[in-house]
């Protein structure tokens, strides 16, 4: 409303610490969840390794989807987000986690899941299974995916993701000190995100190409990097409208998290929900009509023997839900439906990444493996304990912003 | 500009603030369908002046389910029942092609009947007897239209919005 309960300032709310009994979940689910890892590994170590994978995959598109959602909002200069950006903020402290669960699965688990070498040798001998592509190009798509160059790659992509995420976070967390220097931090940050943006854009899908693609070694789409995109910014907005929400039942923060804030939150996750299904159907509906062998097995194998099954749970919990859920005016900022919608999605990704992993390995859906429950538990812990120890050393409001108020009063609009 | 009441009062603001405590005090005190001019969108005042939402989101979504089918069913008679033609050994019905059309149609149709039902909604139509209330009311000036059939209603409606800082005052239909 206009002209209504304006504010001048916000109250800043200080740190905020988890509470202990959260706390002790965390540490309990890392602890259960290596338990059920190392069960995982001893029975069966294939399919370890596939969970593994699927684990690393979901929590790493939520770290670097916090440092993307917070470079969107800089580069656009978006002042309703100021006031939830700093959530966004907290969630890339998990990228050193994730740099370490690369490197095992890299190094350890490359030999299990990835059969690049042998797959590309053997389509030489054939004279090749691509139509196109002459015997050249499957040498140099041989040494793209090889074990000692992807984790070359990962590491300097984790270099510039961390770099950046370093640098954006501590220019956004230096102006709380001096807030004079709101400003110029501000535009140092536009600057930074920018650069990032563009960076991250090569860098994520190259990341997905070498650990997702390089699973179905002979197959490729030209839409992967984007596909995995949608996925990381559907999952990523609804993780932040979940902080969003636990962070209102705070009374310091509470008067920060007006109804606008969740309103744009949901209207986000209805769009990028859009965008997920636009990007999957594209993909398809290209493979489905372009027909050619080298493109088809990888549809074929994951919509037979109950596959098909997995495969049409992806629309409906990333698209049809979050679309018909938060479609109705009053319904896009009810908590109530947030939280169930973004569970949904949330279950609908770690279903997207079980569909894109699973089936290389297993002919019909198989359970996950207990080592894929234990690692996203320890995980989930990982990643909760990361945004307890961002939000315990910071205020969690950027205080420093000159936007701060604006957002919080909605005079944006 | 939409037609104005037969019989009423027109206030006009040089502060979209005042505007809106003036149409939300006239609504609380019992004053129906009033009306309000703007040189730009001012979000929150339909609540305030008790306007509910229109019927224009169902028109919408009716165009948008009559479109989208229409286009579909283009595409299945030309390509199934009138002539069909084996294109690549798919199926004469390939629904999967067909739905950037079936998408494409749908919002086309919608697209067009929300445009048009928001004239008809807004009784924005073409019309001879439409005047403009005051030029700068695409500049600068807010104006309230409150209708007040007898002299009682009119009289309290000047005194509301004397009250909250209107800076001209016209009444209709003398």
């Amino acid at each position: 409303m206009h002209g209504h309960d304006l504010i001048t300032e916000v109250k800043d709310p200080g740190p905020v610490r988890i509470s202990k009994g959260l706390m002790g979940g965390f540490i309990v689910a890392i602890i259960l969840g290596l338990l059920l890892v190392i069960d995982g590994f001893a029975s069966d170590s294939v399919r370890a390794w596939q969970g593994l994978l699927l684990s690393y995959m979901f929590f790493l598109m939520l770290g670097l989807g916090g440092v993307v959602f917070t470079a969107i909002q800089y580069v656009a200069s978006a002042r309703w987000s100021v006031a939830v950006r700093r959530f966004a903020e907290g969630m890339a402290w998990f990228l050193p986690f994730g740099l370490l669960i690369f490197l095992v699965i890299s190094i350890g688990g490359y030999g299990t899941l990835y059969d690049v070498e042998s797959t590309l040798r053997e389509s030489l001998g054939k004279g090749g299974v691509y139509h196109n592509n002459s015997s050249n190009d499957l040498i140099t798509k041989g040494f793209f995916l090889s074990q000692p160059f992807v984790v070359v790659k990962g590491i300097v992509f984790y270099a510039i993701w961390g770099g950046m995420a370093f640098l954006i976070l501590r220019n956004s967390l230096s102006s709380d000190k001096a807030r004079k220097e709101g400003e110029r931090l501000k535009q140092k940050n536009i600057k930074l995100s920018i650069a990032f943006l563009i960076l991250f854009g090569y860098t994520f899908s190259i990341h997905c190409i070498d650990l997702l693609m390089a699973l179905e070694s002979k197959w490729f789409s030209t839409m992967f990097g984007v596909y995995c995109f949608s996925g990381l910014f559907l999952s990523t907005t609804c993780v932040i409208a979940l902080i969003t929400l636990a962070f209102r039942r705070v009374p310091t923060v509470r008067p920060a998290i007006t109804h606008r804030q969740l309103y744009d939150l949901g209207t986000w996750i209805m769009a990028f929900s859009c965008f997920m299904c636009y990007i999957g159907f594209s993909q398809y509906m290209l493979i489905w009509y372009a027909n050619i062998p080298e493109e088809t097995f990888y549809m074929i194998a994951r919509s037979q023997n109950g596959w098909g099954l997995v495969f049409v749970l992806l629309p409906l919990l990333k698209w049809i839900v979050p679309f018909a859920g938060l479609m109705p005016q009053p319904f896009r900022g009810n908590p109530t439906v947030i939280v169930i919608v973004c569970l949904l999605v949330l279950t609908g990704q770690f279903l997207d990444l079980y569909w894109m992993i699973y089936p290389v390995f297993n002919s019909s859906p198989v359970f996950p493996g207990t080592a894929a429950i234990g690692s996203f538990l320890a995980l989930l812990g990982v990643f909760g304990i990361c945004l307890n120890q961002a939000y315990s050393r910071n205020s969690v409001l950027p205080m420093g912003d000159p936007h701060l108020v604006m957002s919080v009063n909605g005079s944006y609009l | 500009m939409a037609l104005l009441p037969k019989k009423g009062l027109v206030a006009f603001f040089n502060d979209p603030d005042d505007l809106v405590h003036a149409a939300a005090q006239a609504h609380e005190e019992g004053f129906k369908n009033l009306d309000a001019y703007t040189p730009y969108p001012i979000h929150g005042i339909e609540e305030v002046m008790g306007i509910k939402r229109s019927w224009i989101p169902k028109a919408a979504l009716g165009a948008l389910i009559t479109g989208a089918s229409l286009g579909f069913l283009l595409q299945y008679w030309t390509h199934v029942l009138d002539w069909p033609i084996n294109i690549g050994g798919k199926p004469l019905n390939a629904w999967p092609a067909y739905m950037v059309i079936v998408f494409e149609s749908g919002v086309l149709i919608a697209a067009l009947t929300n445009f048009l039902s928001m004239f008809v909604a807004c009784r924005l139509l073409p019309n001879a007897f439409a005047k403009t209330l005051d030029d700068d009311l695409t500049n600068d000036r807010f104006a309230l239209v409150i209708p007040a059939k007898t002299e009682e209603m009119q009289q309290e409606a000047a005194n509301l919005v004397q009250r909250m800082g209107a800076d001209e005052i016209r009444v209709l239909g003398k």
